[in-house]
């Protein structure tokens, strides 16, 4: 830790966040913004203000992403080139993505939510390997696929928001209105998260148990997307969905969904390593395994992160009930086990910051959130009948 | 200040906690009141409330509420239903015991504020000067350097580099120490207070907006739910509340086009409250537009309110997620209903004997008696669609993914015994084959699918030659003729033609369509199977059929006569499929099992829109509480708080000046620890370390 403080910049040397940028963090927030500015020139006949608004906020919030955490510059600049290349390709005609050998085999839609599929799998693979076989080659081999995984997770969604208006300019919307799309959501998101943690603890050793909750909404979105159920299709929305909110109210909670996932993962790892020590082990696997600090420590943050995220997904979740549905809450059974889970999660954090919990009780009660917050994310669509009904099973 | 001395190194919201435990027993007072106070205000108690109320939440999303009393008595039976009434189960959310869970963890927030506050408002703002140094030692972060420069060279050099780190400082001269105390993200402490007090404020506001106050006024018997199903109009004073007599609810209210309101209603419970309007409101125009799919894509009123009191008028067109705010009240599109659209009817019998066709009108939503051979039945109009576009299964050939099969009508027909029938029929008629059929499906419950008769259509585009073919064979005097006719033609080739035998045949022809009348091919050959030997069946089966289809045919041939048709030559392909047709669909007519098949000769399409209207004070505080609580989130978990003091004396020596530096980093030691070498580097740079 010692040699990594001596490189990093010494904040009590005078010198303000700005001069700290370099030129290709202006350069690429130029980029950023010139691409909003371009996005807003060509449809802006097509959004509202808080469309507009959005716009813009989102494109402040990335550049600010990409200077905190770097490694965003380069995945956004990947993502934009190979969005920008399929919806080119298309050039307005939907039927190429079955002809055209780039978008049939690479970036349509389908093609990069499959590549995204398996690289997901692939990685999760990757990473237990290398846990078993402490090889780091094969650690960084499984991060950079997690990598590519997540870029071509997003490129899917930006394509298909693309393919919807190809479809007919009054079914496009952004594609985060049925369970399809937003499984896709849920595995860049919680994957984002978890490269972060990755990054900032340089360890790679909880990835297996993170990927393996990416995994399986991988297969549920297999299964759902392509197998039976067929709910690829691009769908138009009903009246209650098209609304600006859907664009904020969806992605920040999954932010939360994402963070608490990752969580529960993370005490899984916990509640492992923790039963090792208490069996005597102390084989390489068990060394390899991250420390029962930071295990902690990174699930208590992606507590605190979800919890953040998970309000405000809520707030503005009532805040659009209050203009499709009349009232801010009406004890839907969507909005009453969102309120369950941000009951459970508030409990969680104080027991840890004024109780002082830490570990195994705690690690325990995040892997039983993972379900609670399962069943407020799928388990209500699947059973409860309620005016939240978009993407039933 | 005086608690600085005692306090030093506590912080709230430690690592441990056991400082917290410290703190609240220093304020720990006595007598019962007290500790009530502090048994309401502990955390254990919050814990379990929040548990508490997430599974009577759990309750409630599991048993759906507010539904009709019925329902619920069919699933759980008399006894369970009592229970669960008494327990408030199907409005729990508006129920006593849950609003005063809610109450208990208003009380506990409360309590919690009132303990922690003042803590945290101190922690906030003050720079703890008065440190004891051996406190400052046993910090986790700690460090101590010498040097002979000034102490006020020192302070300023230490000042600085604090300054650049994002800290304020505080300093303070004693007897020859020099002290400086600063802090960074102290903003923390406030997220304590944001978070928590945003709770009660949205808790209170939304109780505002909530019925509470309707659940008092009924207790005190100044307010009595309506259950019967009467009009607006004829609901009892004691079920309505004036227009200003009540400053927050939400009820729905619909409305057909061209018609005005002024009362919404509230439900509660199994009835429901009559709630008047300081305004008028009137729907001119409900629009539905569909996707290709067929599927909905918007649903827009063209509404007009008209304010009683100024007479001010505004007009506006409301849709999903666009809705009209008036005053303090919103007005929401949120359902919508047939409005009473005007069908004209034939209703052509279908039962035996009978000929007669009845011509009406009928109101959707409605129900007319209608006298039938098995005595009154009641029609009971349920639903009228305008399109109904379903997946077009030549879509290959032309194009279109989707086709609309035009308009339906859904009805009842309920017989004195009180059992009904579910039909949908089709208004305009439909190809199947290059063919077109009148559709009418039929079901006996909700949970079958519907089963479809399909009736043939003439060259007329109508229904006439079918029930002109049916008149004629319920026409007993004309079927004797026909068969009589008929039995003389197909004997002709045996000469000489015995009269026996042509009355014979008649006869046989005769009974064989009086049995296919009644209840089709099925009919005819239960009857062989009745009467004929097992060994002879096949042989009489054919003959019989033979029989039947001659005289079928002719009675055809009358009714083409009839139209005016010229039957001398052969009769085309198309009447000679429609024959086919015809038989076909008599044949199954028996299974359609209806006094009457019902065509829309015209409809007259009149819609109702749905509205929600609200009234909501408390919104717009509960949305300030929502800000304070992301803000308060954000604080608490983003806002680092750190402290480090710095402590300047002269040596023992006194020849040189000794510098303790401590700190902590309340819940982010690990980064402070980081933080605090950082600090050290720049420090041994400038002074000598000490060991």
């Amino acid at each position: 830790m010692s040699t990594s403080t001596a490189e990093m910049h010494n904040i009590f040397e005078k010198q303000s966040f700005w001069r700290s940028l370099s030129l290709f963090d202006w350069l690429w927030a130029v980029a950023v913004w010139l691409g909003a500015g371009y996005a807003w020139q060509q449809y802006s006949s097509h959004m509202d203000t808080y469309e507009a608004g959005i716009l813009f906020a989102v494109a402040a919030a990335i550049v600010a992403w990409g200077w905190l955490w770097k490694p965003v510059r380069a995945y956004s600049i990947a993502v934009a080139l190979l969005s920008l290349f399929a919806i080119s390709l298309y050039a307005n005609n939907l039927a190429l993505g079955e002809s055209n050998f780039f978008l049939k085999f690479l970036i349509s839609s389908k093609s990069a939510i499959m590549w995204m599929s398996a690289l997901y799998v692939l990685a999760t693979a990757g990473y237990f390997i290398g846990l078993f076989s402490g090889s780091q080659f094969t650690n960084k081999t499984a991060s950079a696929m997690t990598w590519s995984a997540t870029v071509m997770g997003l490129v899917g969604l930006l394509v298909r928001w693309r393919e919807s208006y190809l479809m007919n300019v009054d079914i496009g919307h952004i594609p985060v209105s049925n369970l399809y799309e937003v499984f896709i959501l849920f595995s860049i998101i919680t994957a984002l998260l978890y490269l972060y943690y990755e990054a900032k603890n340089k360890t790679y050793n909880m990835g297996g148990f993170v990927l393996l909750v990416i995994s399986s909404a991988v297969a549920f979105l297999l299964w759902y997307g392509f197998g039976a159920r067929g709910a690829s299709e691009i769908q138009p929305l009903v009246p209650a969905l098209q609304s600006y909110w859907m664009k904020i109210h969806v992605p920040a909670n999954f932010v939360g969904y994402g963070a608490f996932s990752l969580a529960a993962m993370l005490g899984v790892a916990y509640l492992i390593k923790d039963s090792m020590i208490k069996r005597g082990f102390n084989g390489p696997v068990f060394r390899r395994l991250p420390e029962l600090d930071i295990l902690d420590d990174v699930m208590y943050k992606a507590i605190a992160l979800g919890f953040a995220f998970f309000t405000l997904a809520t707030i503005l979740g009532a805040m659009w009930a209050a203009e499709a549905w009349g009232g801010y809450w009406s004890w839907d059974p969507k909005e009453t086990w969102a309120l369950i889970v941000w009951l459970n999660y508030a409990a969680w954090l104080h027991l840890r910051l004024t109780r002082g919990w830490r570990g195994r009780p705690l690690a325990w009660w995040a892997v039983i959130g993972l379900f609670v917050t399962l069943f407020a994310f799928i388990g209500v669509n699947m059973f409860l009948s309620g005016l939240h009904s978009y993407g039933e099973l | 200040m005086s608690n600085d001395n005692n306090n030093d190194n506590f912080s709230p919201l430690s690592e441990t906690g056991s400082q917290v435990e410290r703190y609240r027993s220093t304020r720990r007072e006595h007598g019962l009141g007290k500790v009530l106070l502090s048994f309401l205000g502990s955390m254990e108690v919050a814990i379990s409330l929040f548990v508490v109320v997430g599974i009577a939440s759990i309750i409630g999303t599991i048993l759906q509420q507010n539904q009709a009393y019925n329902t619920y008595i069919i699933k759980f039976g008399p006894f369970w239903f009592e229970l669960f009434r008494a327990l408030e189960l199907y409005d729990i959310y508006s129920s006593w015991w849950f609003v005063t869970l809610l109450g208990f963890l208003l009380i506990s927030t409360s309590v919690c504020i009132y303990h922690y506050a003042p803590m945290m408002l101190r922690e906030w703002r003050h720079f703890r000067l008065n440190v004891s140094e051996k406190s400052l030692r046993l910090m986790h972060s700690s460090g101590l350097w010498k040097t002979d420069q000034s102490q006020e060279q020192i302070s300023r050099f230490v000042q600085q580099k604090l300054v650049n780190g994002g800290y304020s400082t505080r300093l303070k001269n004693e007897q020859g120490v020099l002290t400086i105390a600063a802090k960074k993200g102290a903003a923390n402490r406030l997220g304590y207070l944001f978070t928590h007090g945003a709770i009660i404020l949205i808790c209170l506001s939304a109780l505002y907006d909530g019925n509470f106050n309707l659940k008092l006024r009924e207790l005190a018997g100044q307010l009595k739910p309506e259950t019967r199903d009467l009009f607006a109009s004829q609901v009892p004073t004691i079920s309505r509340l004036k227009a200003g007599d009540n400053h927050a609810f939400r009820g729905s209210s619909s409305i057909p086009e061209g018609s005005t309101t002024d009362i919404v209603f509230l439900q509660m419970r199994n009835g429901f409250l009559v709630q008047e309007l300081p305004f008028n409101l009137t729907l001119h125009d409900f629009r539905i537009e569909h996707y290709e799919s067929g599927m909905p894509k918007s649903f827009e009123s063209d509404i007009e309110i008209e304010d009683k009191k100024t007479g001010k008028k505004i007009t506006k067109t409301i849709a999903v997620n666009h809705p009209l705010r008036y005053q303090d009240f919103a007005i929401y599109q949120a359902s919508f209903d047939d409005g009473g659209s005007i069908m004209d009817l034939q209703a052509w019998s279908l039962e035996n004997g009978s000929q007669k066709a009845i011509r009406f009108k009928q109101v959707v939503g409605q129900s007319k008696e209608i006298d039938t051979a098995q005595g009154k039945v009641k029609l009971e109009l349920t639903e009228f669609k305008v399109s109904n576009v379903q997946p077009n299964p030549k879509a290959g050939e032309t194009g279109h993914k989707f086709k609309n099969m035009g308009p339906t009508l859904t009805f009842r027909i309920r017989d004195s015994s009180g059992q009904a029938k579910e039909f949908i029929n089709y208004i305009l008629p439909t190809q199947q084959e290059g063919r077109s059929f009148f559709l009418s499906g039929v079901r006996s419950s909700n949970s079958e699918p519907f089963r479809y008769l399909f009736i043939p259509v003439d060259d007329q585009m109508s229904l006439k030659r079918f029930f002109d073919f049916r008149a004629l064979l319920n026409n007993n005097r004309e079927m004797q003729r026909i068969a009589g006719k008929t039995a003389e033609l197909s004997l002709q080739g045996n000469k000489p033609v015995k009269p026996e035998l042509v009355q014979q045949m008649s006869v046989v022809m005769l009974r064989l369509a009086q049995l296919f009348n009644q209840g089709g091919f099925d009919q005819v050959l239960a009857d062989i199977n009745k009467k004929v030997p097992e060994n002879k069946r096949e042989m009489v089966t054919e003959s019989y059929f033979k029989v039947l289809q001659t005289i079928l045919g002719t009675v055809y041939l009358e009714v083409l006569q009839h139209e005016g048709v010229d039957i001398s030559n052969k009769i085309t392909p198309v009447q000679e499929q429609y024959y086919d047709d015809l038989v076909n669909t008599m044949g199954v007519l028996a299974n359609y099992d209806a006094p009457f098949y019902l065509q829309i000769k015209s409809f007259e399409h009149k819609q109702a829109s749905g509205f929600q209207i609200t009234r909501s004070p408390g919104k717009n505080l509960v949305y300030l509480g929502c800000i304070f609580l992301v803000i308060g989130i954000v604080l608490m978990f983003y806002v680092a708080h750190k402290r480090i003091w710095v402590r300047i004396k002269s040596a023992p020596d006194g020849l040189a000046n000794e510098i303790l530096v401590a700190g902590s980093g309340d819940r982010h030691q690990k980064e402070f620890a980081q933080e605090f070498q950082a600090l050290s580097q720049l420090l041994d740079k400038e002074f000598s370390k000490q060991h």
